[in-house]
């Protein structure tokens, strides 16, 4: 009995048919900060992705005086008072 | 890439140890919005009628508190049959405020109930239903209602006032209490609720978390502090034992004649205060240092805002002048002083000014003796800054607090 074998490949897709789902986010609690008293918040307690990719954070300005952003973590000590400012924080997973 | 955007706020205060110097407060910042209408009728509850917001309440009674979790309103209204200790709660909403005819009207959205529980109000007050214990003022603290209620004519300085329904679910007719809040030698700790602390206050004042007022008025004339009061206490600590005195600190109350006769009566008055002061909400703004307490004083005799102290009785009573709705303007600095120990807390604060709010009020013909029937009670929001001031028979005004 004469055979022959041929190779192929099987890729099974998301059922929305992307291969890579965007972040996605809770909310962030309105953060109302003290002069003089350090600030602990990471970005990562309030984002999840659901292909377990490693994000990459970022902010649409400077944070107040005294506070900066090193990853997910926003953090440092306030050193002047601000009126209440809007921010849009971005996570970026690096996959298309 | 795949990314996606979250926005949140971000406000920096100023810090702790500055609060004290901040400003006092610009009353001319005070703006009025208009008032708004309550839902009109009464009703039956345990077989007893009332008559609803519309009623005549006991001797200076009432209470508002506002709702941060439904924008909405705590409102007492008249007692079940005018018995004098069973007065109806409801949750009323709040419409757009207007400063002339049509009113917009509130509507319910909570029936009435018993706001303490059938005959428990009498409980503050020995049990002598015949004398009457109003409720004077409420509070909204971490989804729960506070509640205190001013037992009228007793003697009894370790009398307990403060009632606690843990659910603003007014179907539960849980209610804890009464309870005794600070261990001030005073029949009233609580006769009108204060208001929660900003955070950055509750530092300065050593975390406590809200203050509960004080003040009394003729109807209260044998047990009460004569005048405001601020009394801080953590509002989450009251609940247990009904035995327990609830911890705070009073950094301010004035004389209590009980027990030395009539307040008009010379020579038994306060040096400060008399029978018609009242303290019927408190407003207390992050971006101040002033602490706020409303009530009602007299047009004649009373605690002079340049510093005089006029006439043989002192106080804010009128004695046959119109009564005039009132902030009396204190200064966190003196608080502060008294609160730390560094001071008695008893007398010796005084209001740095005071501010009449009777550009708003329908009703400003009352003389001294009608104003018993037509105290307000004031409600604060301190998020959106608004005050809710209730005017009987009349509605809610709505005033705010600028920055």
């Amino acid at each position: 009995m004469a055979t022959s074998t041929q190779s192929f490949t099987i890729h099974v897709m998301p059922a929305d048919g992307n291969q890579n789902e965007a972040p996605v986010w809770s909310t962030i609690p309105a953060q109302t900060w003290t002069v003089g008293v350090a600030v602990h918040i990471d970005l990562n307690d309030y984002v999840t992705d659901a292909d377990g990719d490693t994000l990459t954070f970022s902010l649409d300005q400077a944070l107040p005086d005294g506070v900066t952003l090193d990853g997910s973590v926003i953090s440092g000590t306030p050193t002047a008072e601000t009126a209440t400012a809007s921010y849009v924080a971005t996570a970026d997973d690096g996959n298309a | 890439m795949a990314s996606s955007t979250q926005s949140f706020t971000i406000r920096v205060l100023p810090a702790l140890g500055d609060q004290l110097d901040l400003p006092l407060y610009d009353t001319s910042k005070i703006e009025y919005l208009g008032g708004f209408a309550l839902p009109s009728g009464g009703g039956m509850i345990g077989g007893q009628a009332h008559d609803g917001f519309h009623g005549s309440p006991d001797q200076g009674g009432g209470g508002i508190a506002y709702n941060p979790a439904n924008n909405s309103l705590f409102l007492t209204g008249s007692t079940t049959n005018n018995d004098r200790v069973n007065t109806v709660l409801a949750e009323i909403s709040i419409p757009t405020p207007s400063l002339s005819a049509p009113y917009n009207t509130a509507s319910m959205l909570q029936s009435f109930t018993l706001a303490c529980g059938l005959n428990r109000q009498a409980q503050v007050n020995d049990g002598q239903y015949g004398n009457g214990a109003p409720v004077s003022g409420m509070l909204v603290s971490n989804g729960r209602l506070l509640i205190t209620v001013a037992g009228l004519y007793i003697n009894d300085p370790t009398s307990s006032s403060m009632f606690v329904r843990p659910s603003l679910d007014l179907s539960d007719d849980t209610v804890l209490g009464p309870y005794r809040v600070t261990n001030v030698n005073q029949r009233i700790v609580g006769n009108g609720m204060g208001c929660e602390l900003p955070p950055q206050w509750q530092s300065v004042f050593g975390g406590y978390q809200a203050i509960v007022g004080g003040g009394g008025n003729l109807s209260l004339m044998n047990n009460a502090c004569y005048g405001p009061g601020f009394h801080f206490f953590n509002p989450d600590d009251v609940q247990g034992s009904t035995s327990q005195t609830i911890p705070g600190v009073n950094a301010c109350y004035y004389t209590d004649i009980a027990g030395s006769g009539y307040p008009f009566t010379p020579g038994y008055e306060s040096d400060v205060w008399n029978g018609m002061s009242t303290h019927r909400g408190t407003i207390v703004l992050p971006e101040t240092r002033t602490f706020m307490a409303y009530g009602c004083g007299g047009s004649d005799a009373f605690y002079d805002t340049g510093g005089a102290i006029t006439g043989g009785w002192q106080g804010t009573y009128a004695t046959g002048g119109t009564m005039n709705d009132r902030f009396y303007l204190y200064d966190a600095r003196d608080l502060k002083q008294a609160f730390d120990g560094n001071q008695s807390p008893l007398n010796n604060i005084r209001p740095y000014a005071t501010f009449d709010m009777d550009f708003c009020l329908r009703n400003t013909d009352v003389t001294w003796i009608d104003e018993l029937a037509q105290v307000r009670t004031l409600g604060f929001d301190p998020v959106n800054r608004m005050a809710y001031v209730h005017e009987r028979g009349e509605g809610i005004h709505v005033l705010r607090f600028n920055t």
